[in-house]
């Protein structure tokens, strides 16, 4: 039998794209390189990651990524404008760290780069390479001007913040763009400007579309473009670390999970919330208002309750729930038409929770850790 | 050892089942080798059990199968995996199909990398050919898991991608040079 060489370039395109699917993200990369045919096979298969992240700070630009959730790979770009140097960080760390389990890092090498277009930064690259990574992406987590693993980064300058947006922006809205991204749960890091939010959400399929996650913790939103597009409309969770100056309840009543930050909340439109979730009638869904400037007035919110007023806390399992469970001032639980089902809605000085819960796991079930462990 | 994950989904090796006596026909190849195969491992290729079915339908004997685009060699190895997974359930390798990670039963592994690259891309092109999905993912995932970590050269060798290409220097394969 003659000796068979591998023959890659002459296999049949669906066969690579299936071969393509199956690799891990930084393993298409290379691959990616090899050839302009299989640039071309890499940009057209889909490209299934756990998570993906832009963001950039005071020295350098950072894009990350999750293949299955398990580990989280960063790159990190230092390029100055008018230098033909880049230094590029790479990394991959466990995206739990367990002390004395696993290693905080897995790796960490560093690259220099030669020859460069003085003319570029490392905003360039990094944005450049996430347009690459958006390609045919289906993601469950996208990650905008955020990260995906909570460690120190310096804080970028204004102006180096501005021009990421702008350019961010740009790149993601232009015309080359052509397909919208497939993500479960967006989460968007962006400073108050309505038009391009909306922008943004539209560049992302409603249909996969889960999960809003938005923050600006110290500004205040103008909503009404927001809540106009598709995405919002069909978007079933909502995490807002936001303040929304014209959101109104009718806006949010589609959303089946609600964590937000409200400057305050009347007790009509707590009511309104309650009902709503009341009216839901299902198991896990659920609502958490943090008060950023008033405080819920107990009584006047219990006054609005059809039942008549009962504490009834739930009884901790676990130290952390116990300790978490002692800031709540009153439990109130409602009967739903199923009843099997039961809302539990809890009151602390600057919190409001509802979850609907199993009746015989209300103990467990019960979210009082929603709005502290983040 | 600790039980591997999503075992509950893992497929089964198979099993030869006290049924019925095998039947067996003859498999022709495009280079004239005949082979023998269990008609129930045929069926595990959509296209053999749509030829076996219009036979069976019509009630003719069904002495000889041709298939005209794999060669011997290559028709062995495919009979050799459809024998072996005879007794599979079907709706496994369907699930499968879109799934970045699957697990490669430990016989499917050994079997699918031995073979040096070239027979393994003839064995899933002839099983893209005669659409049997299980081979299609195992073969694609083995082929995956050959080039998982390599940098762009190794690549390229692996696969027998003959010449270097300047790409812009912006592309994220940059991490590896």
């Amino acid at each position: 039998m003659s000796k068979l060489e591998p023959i890659w370039q002459n296999l049949p395109l669906h066969f690579k794209s299936k071969c393509v699917q199956k690799l891990d993200y930084k393993s298409r990369c290379s691959l990616r390189k090899c050839s302009k045919l299989d640039m071309h096979i890499v940009d057209i298969s889909p490209n299934n990651l756990n998570s993906l992240a832009i963001n950039t700070y005071e020295n350098y630009s950072f894009l990350s990524w999750s293949n299955d959730g398990d580990t989280v790979f960063s790159v990190k770009y230092f390029k100055n404008l008018g230098e033909s140097d880049m230094k590029i960080e790479f990394s991959a760390s466990p995206s739990v760290y367990l002390p004395g389990k696993n290693q905080k890092s897995i790796f960490k090498k560093s690259i220099f780069l030669e020859n460069l277009d003085p003319d570029s930064d490392d905003l360039d690259f990094v944005l450049s390479d996430f347009k690459i990574a958006q390609k045919k992406l289906n993601c469950k987590k996208s990650i905008i001007n955020d990260f995906i693993l909570k460690e120190y980064h310096p804080i970028a300058h204004p102006d180096r913040t501005m021009e990421f947006r702008e350019r961010l922006l740009n790149q993601m809205t232009s015309s080359g763009q052509k397909n919208q991204i497939k993500t479960e749960i967006l989460h968007l890091k962006w400073h108050k400007n309505p038009q391009e939010i909306a922008e943004i959400l539209k560049m992302f399929e409603s249909k996969n579309l889960k999960k809003l996650e938005f923050s600006d913790r110290n500004a205040t939103w103008q909503m009404a473009e927001i809540t106009k597009t598709e995405q919002w409309i069909k978007a079933e969770q909502l995490w807002m670390e936001v303040m929304a100056e014209d959101l109104k309840i009718e806006d949010f009543r589609h959303f089946s999970e609600i964590q937000m930050h409200v400057r305050d909340l009347e007790e009509k439109d707590l009511w309104s919330v309650i009902q709503n979730f009341r009216s839901k009638n299902r198991y896990g869904a659920s609502f958490h208002f943090t008060y950023r400037q008033g405080e819920p007035d107990l009584q006047r919110i219990l006054a609005t309750f059809n039942v008549i007023p009962d504490d009834k806390p739930i009884r901790a399992a676990t130290q952390i729930r116990s300790i978490l469970e002692r800031r709540i001032n009153h439990t109130q639980r409602f009967q739903l038409s199923n009843p099997d089902l039961i809302l539990v809605v809890m009151i602390a000085d600057k919190e409001v929770w509802g979850t609907v819960c199993h009746v015989a796991n209300v103990d467990v079930e019960a979210k009082v850790e929603t709005g502290m462990l983040r | 050892m600790a039980p591997k994950k999503n075992s509950a989904k893992r497929p089964q090796p198979s099993t030869p089942k006290p049924s019925a006596p095998a039947r067996i026909v003859k498999v022709q190849s495009s280079d004239g080798h005949i082979l023998q195969a269990d008609v129930r491992a045929l069926l595990l290729s959509s296209t053999l059990a749509a030829t076996i079915k219009g036979y069976d339908d019509e009630n003719k004997p069904l002495e000889k199968l041709e298939v005209n685009n794999v060669v011997g060699f290559t028709l062995k190895l495919v009979l050799e995996w459809c024998e072996k997974h005879k007794e599979d359930d079907p709706a496994i390798a369907q699930a499968e199909k879109d799934k970045k990670n699957i697990f490669i039963p430990s016989w499917d592994r050994h079997f699918l990398t031995k073979l040096p690259m070239g027979n393994l891309f003839d064995l899933i092109t002839a099983a893209y050919h005669l659409d049997i999905t299980g081979l299609i993912n195992y073969g694609c995932k083995t082929v995956a898991n050959s080039a998982k970590g390599k940098s762009t050269e190794e690549m390229r060798e692996l696969f027998g991608i003959p010449e270097p290409w300047e790409q812009p220097s912006t592309s994220t394969a940059t991490w590896d040079d």
